[in-house]
């Protein structure tokens, strides 16, 4: 009986355990480690941040659902890996306990460390902006969003920012779908003439969105998520500064410097600012008891996979991105989701005259850190069962569908449609653009919002593993 | 600060709103989301 530990339960750790579950019950041991005690839809966390929707609505109780597939809940934090001896210490929620647990095969698909520390005075707890990239984040970032619409309901005006809080921040497209939710709020409650909505990103164009932005063939012509979001800014009547990377913030202005080197100073009166992403505070020791962690992990912490990594962003192509996300030191550990390293940016990194760096990190969430936790279990049961893993989620080989959502409802939401393929660009395969066009959509519309909550209650129903879940892709 | 220069057109308009235009759309594009979903799990072999 093998003993696999999967560590976090998003979209590709939770994914990877149901899969787990359902095809090895009751033949092998499988044991998730989270600190959730819910799986947390995050796509919808926008419109809980609007105070649009009760955070419980994008949510679900993880242990019934793990019950079912046989699966052992542990619920704690991961904060040491032994991959020579082939352990985790696990720190159980609420306590300061040690408890270690053996494995055979390992999956770390832990999310990202939500790294605010990164600019100084960002994020809710240390700092003066807010986010939305966690339950908790979400619903303060209601709370003080209709605080300030009772100010303006009473005659104030205010400056809203938002977007990315640091030059290497990845998740530009749910920043955008909060300013567009926002602007769609305000005017729905006849405020927005009382607001200035601004843009901050870190994006090298409009519509870049951590994916060198996406060409779709429309006839003869060929339209560009760049026009998408430009006509959508101008018809909402939102200003930008994009390029750029923030410094600092302050109780008052948000410090930020541009690709050009000027420095400039932005005051605000709410900011909601996605922060930069990091790997897990995970230690990773070898039998000797040396910290390996540079071996295992880049940089950034994440863990490095069957990927090409060192490549300059130039020379980096299809062939480069991780295909099994299998270890290649430790074969016997996979990593999916944004835990796993990817093997450079898909969007051209930039650098200000100043050094200041200034390069949006590839998007990994959602359907894609599905497909790589998908790949992950696939290839851990190709493993148990005698086989050198054969299941491939390569990004630069995979669709990116992501909607991202302006205003909610269904007689008068609006959404813009993305479809891409493939989400990293494989000139090898796709010549001048490295995609094909014909495969990709970008376009705004009712369609797209209907989508939106049409995935909201498939996703929740797939991945509480319901009857028919496996028919949902 | 810069703004915007793509601008949709009044047509462009009419049709992301149109109840009766999203429909087709949707249907078309779901079509469309299965085909990258099928062309994705490609990928997928031994299960």
């Amino acid at each position: 009986m093998a003993k696999i530990v999967i560590a976090g339960s998003g979209f590709a750790g939770h994914y990877a355990a149901l899969i787990l579950g359902d095809k090895l019950k009751g033949k092998h041991d499988i044991t998730v480690v989270t600190p959730n005690e819910t799986f947390n839809y995050i796509p919808s966390l926008i419109w809980v941040g609007v105070g649009q929707w009760p955070v419980e609505k994008t949510q679900f109780p993880l242990k019934p659902v793990y019950d079912k597939f046989g699966i052992k809940y542990l619920r704690g934090f991961l904060t040491e890996v032994h991959p020579d001896e082939n352990y985790v210490i696990v720190q159980p929620y609420g306590t300061q306990e040690s408890k270690r647990l053996d494995y055979d095969y390992l999956l770390v698909a832990t999310g990202p460390k939500l790294n605010f520390d990164a600019t100084p005075g960002l994020g809710p707890d240390k700092g003066y902006t807010y986010s939305v990239c966690t339950p908790p984040h979400a619903v303060e970032t209601a709370k003080a969003y209709l605080e300030l619409v009772k100010r303006l309901e009473k005659g104030d005006k205010a400056k809203i920012v938002v977007g990315t809080g640091h030059g290497t921040c990845t998740c530009q497209g749910a920043a955008f779908e909060y300013i567009t939710n926002i602007h769609n709020d305000l005017v729905d409650r006849g405020l927005r003439d009382r607001v200035e909505l601004i843009w901050l990103s870190n994006e090298p164009r409009l519509g870049d969105f951590g994916i060198d932005g996406l060409e779709a063939k429309k006839g003869s012509l060929i339209f560009t998520s760049e026009m998408m979001a430009e006509a959508i800014f101008y018809d909402y009547g939102i200003k930008y500064e994009i390029r750029s990377h923030v410094h600092k913030v302050d109780e008052k202005k948000i410090y930020i410097e541009n690709l050009d080197g000027e420095f400039k100073e932005i005051e605000y009166d709410f900011a909601m600012l996605i922060p930069p992403f990091a790997g897990q505070p995970i230690k990773w020791i070898d039998k000797d008891g040396n910290d390996i962690k540079d071996k295992v992990c880049n940089p950034a912490g994440f863990v490095k996979v069957d990927a090409v990594y060192g490549k300059p962003y130039e020379e980096l192509d299809g062939p480069d991105w991780p295909k099994t996300y299998q270890n290649q030191t430790y074969k016997n550990i996979f990593a999916a989701g944004i835990a796993f390293a990817p093997p450079g940016p898909i969007s051209k990194p930039g650098k200000s005259p100043n050094g200041t760096i200034i390069a949006p990190a590839p998007p990994r969430t959602g359907y894609t850190a599905e497909l790589s936790g998908k790949a992950a279990a696939l290839n851990i049961i190709d493993m148990i069962e005698g086989r050198e893993p054969q299941n491939t989620a390569s990004m630069a080989e995979t669709a990116g569908l992501c909607v991202a959502s302006m205003k909610n409802g269904i007689f008068s939401g609006m959404a813009g449609t993305i479809a891409i393929y493939p989400v990293a660009r494989n000139r090898a395969k796709y010549g001048e653009y490295g995609r094909d066009l014909n495969l990709c959509v970008a376009e705004p519309g009712r369609a797209g919002a209907w989508f939106k909550l049409g995935l909201h209650y498939a996703f929740l129903w797939k991945l509480q593993g319901k009857p028919f879940w496996k028919m949902i892709p | 600060m810069p703004q915007a220069k793509f601008r949709f057109s009044d047509s462009d308009r009419k049709k992301m709103y149109s109840v009766i235009s999203q429909l087709f759309r949707a249907i078309s594009l779901a079509f469309h989301f299965l085909k990258l979903v099928k062309i994705t799990d490609r990928g997928f072999k031994t299960h």
